[in-house]
């Protein structure tokens, strides 16, 4: 698993080299006395490949020194998740509603009971909208609470 | 003007009301993310900058210089008190300081720590204010191939002391240098590796990456494991170290300093590499080794005072040469850029006020933190109690607005999130993430010096090992890449010999 994860990680690295090395030759190299946009991008891609390559074959024969395991992922991909509807949403609901149902999910995955929960988190919400949007002067999107907060 | 007199300058700019006030304000403020875990200097500093727009650059400086050195003073409050390092610049603290705290002695550690933080973070002011105006005069000479070596030289040394992988290191410098180049180019200032996205015509912004890099990818890698803090119980009395603790560890406080001096103003260098040099030095030298690691107040007082004197003289690279040395200064570098003021050699010249003000500031700064800390270490203390659950979605909803605030925009929220997924990625994969930060932002001018150089050489890549200074620096960073291959020649060789 870790040997493959490396392996995943190399081709990743390997990928964005080659793909910038690719986007700078049409972007046009030109030579070092007239460099052109794609000058610095090509070296550099030309550099990561190598790289990535050493990586790779190091990473073939289990040699890509220390990783740390992963724990349970639980905890770290539902945040993420909620990360994610949290961007989608953020402008349609508001900060208030968006940031008190992250900041709902949050609290239980950090295993927050759920008296606790419900109205920390809308006090996190309403009192970081206080202090960031009416005392600091702060833009943050109003959303469905627009009108009445 | 002579030293005094510049000085003299500085103290009068640090002193007006006003960057008094910020001044207080980065101490403080970087003395309490320094003792919370979750939000380190970067992703503070980062966080800062938009605020730093509307304000006076010398003032704004002076504010983000603070929370920096500030949080290397807050970081040992829980390496001893709760065996959890706030920075990573006080891991080695633990060893000792965690220690003495379960024998009592925790008051004497927090005075230590203090103290010495003081005695060290002034007398690397001092070095800093003798050495940065010498090396600025002689920085004045260099061209552009001797800037793009002075670049090269810094990403190596970020790569060779960041991790223990130089090639992981490398990977992450290069993908920086990579992603710097998306934006405006230089040459003939059309849209580069943009895909069309209107947002990104500006490249990445910094406050999101680092804010996604920094404070995201934090809060997941912690959401891994399950809430465990012992808080050590103990009366925090008789703060101030006995004159046994002092004769036992001045000597580890005046090598600290020096130590973590010098260590810091190599670029690359920093806080965290001289505190655990400090801490081996010591134990060399100490006639009781053994005592290391079961509560020496010298295993305190040298890291402590290392970290804190790196801090400090890691400015000297970015106010005389314009290169960053780590994340942190990074960032204050950005900030600089970001008021329109260039850091390097010209700076001391056409910014006399901010160059002696910053120097000023420091020295206020530390009489500042010693002046708060210790009385304050039971606030502190209070502050640590705060269950982790509510510091970690605190952290979430800083790094939000901070993210939203650049632009108005969800899509910088979106990319910081994007940032905090890779950044917790790349640090299962121990993938430093330093040598990418300061990849990225001294991309553009390593890409810029590379062509001037060139094009101002007719296209002889020999231009940089004919200009001395350039060789010098040349050889330096090939000398730094090439001491992994040599150790591990020299190792093959030694268990070959011994069978």
């Amino acid at each position: 698993m870790r040997k493959s994860g490396q392996i995943v990680v190399g081709v990743c690295f390997l990928g964005i080299g080659i793909g910038f090395a690719i986007g700078a030759i049409h972007l046009q190299i030109g030579r070092p006395t007239e460099p052109q946009p794609g000058f610095f991008p090509f070296l550099d891609g030309v550099t990561l490949i190598i790289l990535s390559a050493i990586f790779l074959f190091q990473a073939l024969g289990g040699r890509t020194g220390e990783t740390h395991a992963f724990g349970k992922l639980r905890g770290p991909a539902i945040v993420v998740l909620g990360l994610i509807l949290y961007v989608a949403s953020l402008e349609t609901l508001g900060y208030i509603i968006a940031t008190a149902l992250l900041s709902a999910v949050m609290l239980w995955v950090l295993e927050t009971r759920l008296r606790v929960l419900v109205p920390v988190s809308f006090l996190l919400a309403i009192g970081s909208y206080n202090l960031f949007a009416r005392l600091l002067g702060v833009t943050l999107p109003g959303g469905l609470l627009a009108k009445i907060w | 003007m002579g030293f005094l007199e510049n000085l003299g300058t500085g103290f009068a700019v640090a002193l007006s009301p006003w960057n008094l006030l910020y001044c207080a304000v980065g101490a403080i403020l970087g003395t309490a993310i320094g003792v919370l875990p979750g939000l380190g200097p970067p992703a503070t500093i980062a966080l800062l900058l938009p605020v730093t727009f509307k304000i006076d650059p010398v003032s704004a400086v002076i504010m983000l210089a603070g929370i920096f050195y500030g949080a290397m003073y807050g970081g040992s409050t829980t390496s001893i008190l709760l065996n959890i390092p706030g920075e990573a610049a006080s891991v080695v603290t633990c060893l000792d300081g965690y220690k003495m705290a379960r024998q009592g002695r925790a008051g004497p550690a927090l005075g230590i720590s203090a103290l010495g933080s003081f005695i060290a973070g002034t007398l690397s002011v001092f070095g800093v204010s003798i050495v940065a105006p010498s090396l600025a005069s002689f920085a004045l000479k260099f061209g552009p191939p001797e800037y793009c070596s002075l670049v090269v030289l810094g990403l190596m040394m970020a790569v060779y002391l960041s991790e223990e992988s130089v090639l992981k290191g490398l990977m992450m410098g290069a993908l920086g240098l990579l992603l710097g180049t998306v934006g405006i180019d230089p040459v003939v200032g059309g849209e580069r590796f943009t895909f069309g996205v209107a947002r990104l015509t500006d490249g990445f912004d910094f406050v999101v990456m680092v804010m996604g890099l920094f404070g995201i990818s934090e809060i997941l890698s912690n959401l891994e494991v399950p809430e465990s803090r012992d808080i050590f119980k103990t009366a925090l009395k008789g703060l101030l170290p006995t004159r046994e603790d002092w004769r036992q560890c001045w000597g580890s406080v005046l090598r600290g300093s020096f130590l973590g001096f010098f260590i810091g103003v190599l670029p690359g260098g920093g806080a965290i590499i001289s505190s655990f040099a400090a801490y081996a030095v010591e134990k060399r030298l100490s006639t009781h080794p053994e005592r290391f690691g079961k509560g020496t107040i010298e295993g305190v007082a040298a890291p402590e005072s290392a970290n804190n004197a790196a801090s400090t003289s890691s400015f000297i690279p970015l106010l005389t040469l314009g290169v960053p040395g780590n994340a942190s200064i990074a960032m204050i570098f950005v900030a600089l850029m970001i008021h329109g003021i260039r850091p390097g050699p010209l700076l001391l010249q056409e910014h006399p006020d901010l160059f002696w003000g910053v120097i000023a500031s420091m020295y206020i700064g530390n009489a500042l933190l010693l002046g708060l800390n210790l009385p304050l270490i039971s606030f502190w203390v209070r502050l640590i109690k705060v269950p982790y659950r509510y510091l970690a979605v605190l952290v979430v909803i800083v790094c939000i607005i901070g993210a939203y605030s650049v632009n108005n925009s969800a899509f910088d929220v979106g990319m910081m999130v994007a940032f905090g997924v890779v950044g917790y990625l790349l640090r299962k994969f121990s993938f430093p993430a330093a040598p990418f930060i300061l990849a990225m932002i001294l991309g553009p001018v390593l890409e810029r010096t590379l062509q001037q150089s060139l094009i101002g050489s007719g296209g002889d890549p020999m231009t940089f090992l004919n200009r001395p200074i350039s060789a010098a620096l040349l050889l330096a960073a090939g000398l730094l890449m090439l001491t992994p291959v040599a150790k591990r020649i020299w190792k093959s060789r030694r268990v070959l010999q011994h069978g």
